[in-house]
Parts: structure tokens; C-alpha cells; sequence
């Protein structure tokens, strides 16, 4: 009885795992992402804890001008950008937004973009990329528009755990308890082909005792003999 | 047994909803939390100035006195060098069109770039540039960026001492810490050392300052010239004297290495030489540099810097002056 039920309960255990695992195989998210923020201010400040998320494969700027890209250590920056109008690159609302902070809306603009705070400045245009593995640890990542308009927008490209690992080892471990089940429903199935033990058992008596009432009958069959005299 | 259609639907809704919890759990399994902002990592060279921004502010101090040297014009200084320093050249400029010495050409090598790890302005960029020739010693030079705005201008040099040794520094992309004047652990405080420091200059040999700074050359052909001068015009029942100001306002201090201090220390020494009822005569360069008729009465006022090197507490050091220059800025008649 107890069998009878035992082989749907594991096989149905294991469908369920392969279930879960093979809609967490299909649903998984991408691998990378592009989250996308705005830049309102001519000028942006991207905080080396920014630059150094976890995962992150590149920073992206789309302008529709010349832009600085220029480099500097924290304190100076902020120093610099204290009354300027600047766009702030906090870190990710979700996987497709950026958090940026507009600080000191219509404050004052300074390009001076030979100054010397800067440890690196290259002029850009258009979408321009950088590489995060290309920025000194701790510096702040500064963008200038040339002409003074907004900036556009900036996209942080990361790669991410899609958060499914374990999916195949739940896979694989559903298909084992399939296996169980079809192997208890197997071993069922065989012991219900084989004669009970008390069958077994009633065969047995029956044929011991066909066995020696056959001896009995050879016996007495057979002729006496004298016995010899010593 | 036969089932009714209410009882057949019961199974039917808990597979949806088990499904349903099914695929559930399995997209909140699926989806990575968004990861939240990292600390920001510290700085590989906390320093206000990496070499390459030195190596630029250096080399374009020198394109510009390079071109102000080359049209012996001051108007061509100013963007890079100013202060003291575009004051001085002006003045040598001056000087050799009327026969006196040619601007020394500063070297555009330096042998030690020292900056500051300050978060504040004004801040101080100084470099020990190779000597020129074989008569002269290596030049100390002061850029000073006065805010956040600013570039880094040079404002003054000074010749270091013959013999004279400067301290072991912390490396550019630290920077050495921007003391305040005040700052203990010394043998004195840079203010006490500056003030003591110009009241020997002012008292003389004599002064009890006298023993409390190591000998150097910059005081000694002062007060040498001051006896000279002093003594030639007695006779005359004239008088010599000199004045010496600090600037204490463009003062700054470097921590060095070794628990000591740099102390870039300006001067204006204003000497005085007044013989009354005499007609005083001057050199031809000297004379050019005066915008008035010379009688009785001459005064030449220079800008002087002094980095003067002081220990850290307990070490015996005395106060030393390692580079110093007595810069001539002006002559007039009062």
C-alpha cells in the first residue's frame, strides 16, 4: 500500500523541481545590462563609488556637443562644483535607472579646462565610453559640456549575477527523485509478478509432502531383504 | 465513486495556483537584487599634484619665462609667473639693459617636486630645480595656487646655501602635510622660528638670537654689508640701517619626512643708506631702476625668500636656512 503510493509522491517531487528549475533557466535575466540616467546640468560628477560598482563593464555619455572628460580627486571637485549647476551620479534605482541628482539648479557654469585640478582631460563628442579598468581608483570622473547646454544622458553597463545557479543542481536533483520514483514504481511492479510468501510458503508444505509420500511409496515398493546372519 | 462538477474544479484551481506559486517563486529566484552603491575606494595617490600635473605646471612656468627672458618684457609674465617672482625678473630685466648681470636661466629639470596632501587652499607646490651652471646652486622654487579657480603660479625662488641640505620629504603622490603656522612638535613652532628669525636679521650678529640658528651665509653678507655700509657712512655722521619684514600672510610650511618642517618664509628688507648734505652716486643698473633724482638719501628694497628648515621636537636641530635669495625689487630716494 505504503509503495503504491510512494512512487507518484517522489515522481511528482522530482517534476515539481524540474518545474521550478527550467522556469528559472527560461525567465533568467540578462546577463549585462544597460541602465540609463539623465543629465540635465552642463556639468556631471561621477563619484569614484560609482566608478567602482561591482560589475561594472563600462560608463557611457551620449552629448549632443563637446564635452571635457576630466578626472580629479573628490575634494577638489566638489570644491570647484560647489555653486555650479551639476548633475551627480549616485548608483542604480533599478537594473534600467540611474540615479542622478540635479544639485544647484541654475547655479553658475565654469568650463576652465585647463586648470590645474585636473589629473587627466580629453576632449569628447557624441557617445563617448570609458572603461572603468582606465580611471585611478578614488578619482571622481568629471564631465563639462563645451557649450554650457545639458549633457544627455549616461549609461552604466553591468554585468550581474542572473541569480540562477541553482537551478540545474534542482534540475539534476529532480531528475534523481524521477529516477527513485521509477525505480520504487519498477520494484512494484516485479514483486507483484512474485508468488506471496505465504504462497511461497503453502507451495513449499504441499511439495514436502508430495516428496515423501512418494519416498513412503518407494519404500514399500521395494522388496524386503533378509537379514544376515553374522 | 462519481464526482460532482464543484468537487472537480477544486484540484483544477489548486494546480493553477500551485503553478502559478510555482513560476512565482521561481521569477523572485531568478531576478539579482539591484546592487546597492559600493564605499568609495581611497585614492592610490592622495596628493594634490601627481607628476603629471607638475611636470605640466613646470613646463608651462617655464615656456612663459622662457619668452619673457628671451623679450627681457615683464608684460609676458603673469599667467603662470607672478607675485615676487615676475616682480624680480622685471627688476633683472632692468638691471642687465644697464650693464648689470644677465637673469640667471633657471633649469627646466627638477631634481625634487614636493607638493601638499591639503584639502584647502592656498596650497603650495615647491620643486628644487638643477643648478644652472657650475657657479651657481640649485634654485628652490614656490608655485602657489591661491583657490580652487586658480593655477599654480610661481611667486619665488631662492638659490640654495652652498652645503646646504634639505630634508628628506614625503613622496609627490602622498604630498606632505600643509602645516599651520602654529603647529607644535618642533623644536619651535614655525611662527616662533620665523619670528625669532627676522628679529636676528633685524638685531645683528650681536643679537642672542645668534646661537639659536645654525650659521648660513644669507644673514652673514647681510650683516657684513650692513657693517660696510654702516661704517662708510659714519664718517658723514650718516646712517645705515635695514628693516626686515616677514610676510607672514604668504608664509607656508611643509611637514617633511623626518618629523621636521619646511618653512617657506618671504621677506622684504627695505636698507636704508642716508648721509645728510652728501650727493650719494649709484651703479649705472641701480640708477636705472631709480624714478627720482638721487641726493643724500637712497633706499633699495628687495623681496627675499628664506626656506628655513626646523627639527622635530627633541632632535638638537637647529634652525637652518637652506636656500635663500636677497632679491633687489626697487631703488628710491625714500
Amino acid at each position: 500500500m505504503k509503495r503504491k503510493w510512494l512512487a507518484p509522491l517522489v515522481g511528482l517531487a522530482g517534476l515539481a523541481l524540474c518545474a521550478v528549475g527550467g522556469v528559472a533557466i527560461l525567465l533568467r535575466p540578462a546577463a549585462t545590462v544597460n541602465a540609463v540616467g539623465d543629465l540635465e546640468a552642463p556639468i556631471a560628477v561621477i563619484p569614484p563609488e560609482v566608478v567602482a560598482f561591482d560589475g561594472l563593464l563600462s560608463i557611457s555619455v551620449t552629448a549632443p556637443g563637446a564635452f571635457d572628460v576630466r578626472t580629479a580627486r573628490p575634494v577638489d571637485v566638489f570644491a570647484w562644483a560647489e555653486d555650479d549647476h551639476t548633475s551627480v551620479v549616485r548608483g542604480l534605482v533599478s537594473w534600467d535607472d540611474v540615479q542622478v541628482d540635479d544639485v544647484n539648479a541654475g547655479g553658475s557654469y565654469v568650463a576652465d579646462g585647463d586648470g590645474d585640478l585636473w589629473r587627466d582631460s580629453i576632449l569628447a563628442t557624441g557617445e563617448t565610453t570609458i572603461d572603468p579598468a582606465d580611471v585611478e581608483p578614488g578619482v571622481v570622473i568629471v564631465l563639462v559640456s563645451e557649450s554650457g547646454s545639458s549633457l544627455g544622458d549616461v549609461t552604466l553597463t553591468l554585468s550581474r549575477d542572473r541569480g540562477n545557479g541553482w537551478a540545474w543542481p534542482v534540475i539534476a536533483g529532480g531528475l534523481s527523485l524521477i529516477v527513485v520514483g521509477l525505480v520504487i514504481l519498477a520494484a512494484g511492479l516485479v514483486e507483484s509478478q512474485l508468488p506471496t510468501t505465504r504462497e511461497r510458503e503453502r507451495k513449499g508444505h504441499d511439495s514436502v509432502k508430495k516428496t515423501s509420500e512418494a519416498k513412503k511409496a518407494k519404500v514399500d515398493a521395494q522388496p524386503k531383504r533378509k537379514a544376515k546372519k553374522p | 465513486m462519481t464526482l460532482t462538477p464543484m468537487r472537480a474544479a477544486r484540484p483544477a484551481r489548486v494546480v493553477r495556483a500551485a503553478a502559478a506559486a510555482l513560476a512565482a517563486l521561481s521569477l523572485a529566484a531568478c531576478m539579482p537584487p539591484v546592487p546597492s552603491t559600493p564605499d568609495a575606494p581611497t585614492l592610490d595617490a592622495p596628493g594634490a599634484v601627481v607628476p603629471a600635473q607638475s611636470d605640466r605646471i613646470v613646463s608651462e612656468t617655464m615656456r612663459e619665462l622662457a619668452a619673457a627672458d628671451g623679450a627681457k618684457d615683464p608684460s609676458l609674465l603673469g599667467e603662470r609667473v607672478s607675485g615676487s617672482a615676475a616682480t624680480t625678473r622685471a627688476t633683472e630685466y632692468i638691471v642687465a639693459a644697464n650693464g648689470g648681470a644677465t637673469p640667471e636661466v633657471i633649469s627646466e629639470t627638477m631634481l625634487a617636486t614636493y607638493t601638499t596632501g591639503s584639502a584647502t587652499w592656498p596650497r603650495v607646490m615647491a620643486t628644487v630645480a638643477e643648478a644652472a651652471d657650475a657657479a651657481h646652486t640649485p634654485v628652490v622654487l614656490e608655485w602657489v595656487q591661491d583657490d580652487v579657480q586658480s593655477e599654480y603660479q610661481l611667486r619665488w625662488w631662492a638659490h640654495m646655501v652652498p652645503g646646504g641640505v634639505l630634508p628628506a620629504m614625503p613622496g609627490q603622490s602622498t604630498g606632505a602635510d600643509q602645516l599651520s603656522l602654529d603647529t607644535p612638535g618642533f623644536t619651535l613652532t614655525p611662527e616662533q622660528a620665523i619670528e625669532d628669525y627676522v628679529a636676528l636679521l633685524n638685531a645683528g650678529a650681536s643679537s642672542e638670537l645668534e646661537e639659536a640658528f645654525a650659521p648660513d651665509p644669507y644673514r652673514q653678507r647681510m650683516f657684513e654689508a650692513r657693517t660696510a655700509l654702516a661704517a662708510s657712512a659714519a664718517p658723514r655722521s650718516g646712517t645705515y640701517g635695514d628693516t626686515v619684514t616677514a610676510r607672514i600672510d604668504e608664509a607656508f610650511v611643509l611637514a617633511d619626512a623626518e618629523g621636521g618642517a619646511l618653512v617657506f618664509l618671504p621677506l622684504d628688507v627695505v636698507s636704508d643708506f642716508n648721509v645728510p648734505g652728501a650727493q650719494l652716486s649709484l651703479p649705472a643698473s641701480d640708477k636705472a631702476l631709480l624714478q627720482e633724482t638721487l641726493k643724500a638719501r637712497v633706499v633699495h628694497r628687495y623681496e627675499d625668500l628664506v626656506v628655513l628648515r626646523i627639527g622635530a621636537a627633541g632632535s638638537g636641530l637647529l634652525p637652518t636656512v637652506v636656500a635663500a635669495d636677497h632679491n633687489l625689487v626697487s631703488v628710491a630716494t625714500s
